[in-house]
C-alpha cells in the first residue's frame, strides 16, 4: 500500500495565515460598521408596534384673482399700404403699426392679477391645454394655418402696486410663437400683503396681413403656485 | 526492530494530528466566510431601517416640503379682423 505523504508545516503555516487574515478583515469590517451606526441609534428610544400618524398642517392659503379678465381691442385690418406683412399691436402702451382700427378702442389693455392668499406665489402664464396651440392657431384659425410665418403673442408683465414683485419679470417673452407655445414666468415671487400683491399683464399681438376676417379670441391660464423657501 | 515500531507509530500518530489541525483550520476559514457573509446580510435590514422602509417603524422624515394645490385663472384677448371694404372709421389709440 502507498504511504500517503504528510503535509508539511509550510502549508499549514500559510492556512494559517489565511485564517488570520479573514478573520481581521471581518472583526474590522464590523467595527467600522458598528462604530458608524451607533450615532445613528443613540436617538432612538422606542418604535412604534401599530401605526403612527404624522399631521401636517399648512398654515397659508394660495389664491389669485384677476381683474379687467378680457382684453378687447374691437376690431381692425392690416393696412395695405404697408410693406411689413404684418400689423401689430401692443396693448401695454396702446401703440399699433399698420392696422386700421374701424371701432372705438384705446388699445391699452392688461389683465390684473392679485395674490388673493396668503403665501407668496410663482404667477406663469401659458395657453391652456384647450387653448390655442401656437400664435397661427389664434390668428389664422387652425394650428399652422397662415401661409407666412410672422404670427406670434409675446407676454410682459409690470407692477401694478410699487414692490409687488421680487425677481425679473418679463419684457415681451414669446408665449405663441408662430408653431410653438410657451409657459412664461409672469413674477418668480408675487407677494401677498394687501398693498404690495398685484401685477400687470399686456401683450404684443403680431398679426399677419394673411390673417383671415373674423372674430379672434384668445384663453390664457394664470397659474400660482406656493413658493416654498 | 521494537525501535522501529515505535518510530513509526510515534510518525503515525503525529500524521493523524496535523490532519486533524487542517479539518481544523478549513472548517475555520469556512466558519468565517459565513460569519461575513450573515454580517453583510444584516447590514441591510439596518440600511432598510434607516430608510423608513420596516413596518412598525414610522418615518418621521418629510421628503418635500408641502405646497397647497395651484390656483388657476383664465383671461381672455379678443378683437375681430373685418375686411376694409365694410369699415371706414378713423383709428384711435397710438400709431407709431
Amino acid at each position: 500500500m502507498k504511504k500517503q505523504k504528510d503535509i508539511s508545516n509550510k502549508t499549514i503555516m500559510a492556512l494559517l495565515a489565511v485564517t488570520l487574515g479573514i478573520t481581521l478583515l471581518g472583526t474590522t469590517l464590523s467595527i467600522v460598521k458598528l462604530n458608524s451606526l451607533r450615532d445613528t441609534y443613540l436617538f432612538l428610544t422606542g418604535a412604534a408596534t401599530t401605526t403612527a400618524t404624522t399631521q401636517l398642517t399648512i398654515s397659508g392659503t394660495t389664491g389669485i384673482t384677476m381683474h379687467n379678465s378680457t382684453i378687447n381691442l374691437g376690431s381692425g385690418y392690416y393696412n395695405t399700404s404697408c410693406t411689413t406683412g404684418f400689423a401689430w399691436i401692443n396693448t401695454s402702451a396702446g401703440q399699433y403699426n399698420c392696422w386700421i382700427n374701424s371701432t372705438p378702442s384705446s388699445f391699452i389693455g392688461h389683465h390684473t392679477i392679485n395674490n388673493s392668499g396668503t403665501t407668496v406665489i410663482n404667477v406663469t402664464a401659458a395657453s391652456g391645454a384647450s387653448s390655442k396651440r401656437d400664435a397661427e392657431h389664434f390668428l389664422c384659425g387652425s394650428i399652422d394655418g397662415c401661409a407666412s410665418t410672422v404670427a406670434a403673442i409675446n407676454v410682459t408683465a409690470f407692477n401694478n402696486l410699487a414692490g409687488s414683485c421680487t425677481g425679473t419679470l418679463p419684457n415681451f417673452a414669446v408665449i405663441l410663437s408662430n408653431s410653438s407655445n410657451f409657459t412664461v414666468t409672469l413674477c418668480p415671487e408675487l407677494s401677498s400683503a394687501i398693498a404690495s400683491n398685484s401685477i400687470n399683464v399686456s401683450y404684443y399681438i403680431q398679426i399677419p396681413s394673411d390673417a383671415g376676417t373674423g372674430a379672434k379670441s384668445w384663453t390664457v391660464t394664470y397659474e400660482a403656485t406656493d413658493v416654498v423657501g | 526492530m521494537h525501535k522501529k515500531r515505535k518510530e513509526r507509530v510515534k510518525r503515525q500518530s503525529k500524521d493523524i494530528s496535523n490532519r486533524a489541525v487542517i479539518i481544523l483550520l478549513l472548517l475555520l476559514i469556512i466558519v468565517s466566510i459565513t460569519g461575513i457573509i450573515l454580517y453583510l446580510s444584516a447590514l441591510e435590514t439596518t440600511e432598510t431601517f434607516n430608510s423608513g422602509k420596516l413596518e412598525g417603524y414610522p418615518n418621521s422624515q418629510v421628503e418635500s416640503p408641502a405646497k397647497s394645490v395651484p390656483q388657476n385663472v383664465g383671461g381672455k384677448v379678443t378683437f375681430s379682423i373685418v375686411s376694409p371694404e365694410s369699415s371706414s372709421k378713423p383709428s384711435e389709440g397710438v400709431q407709431v
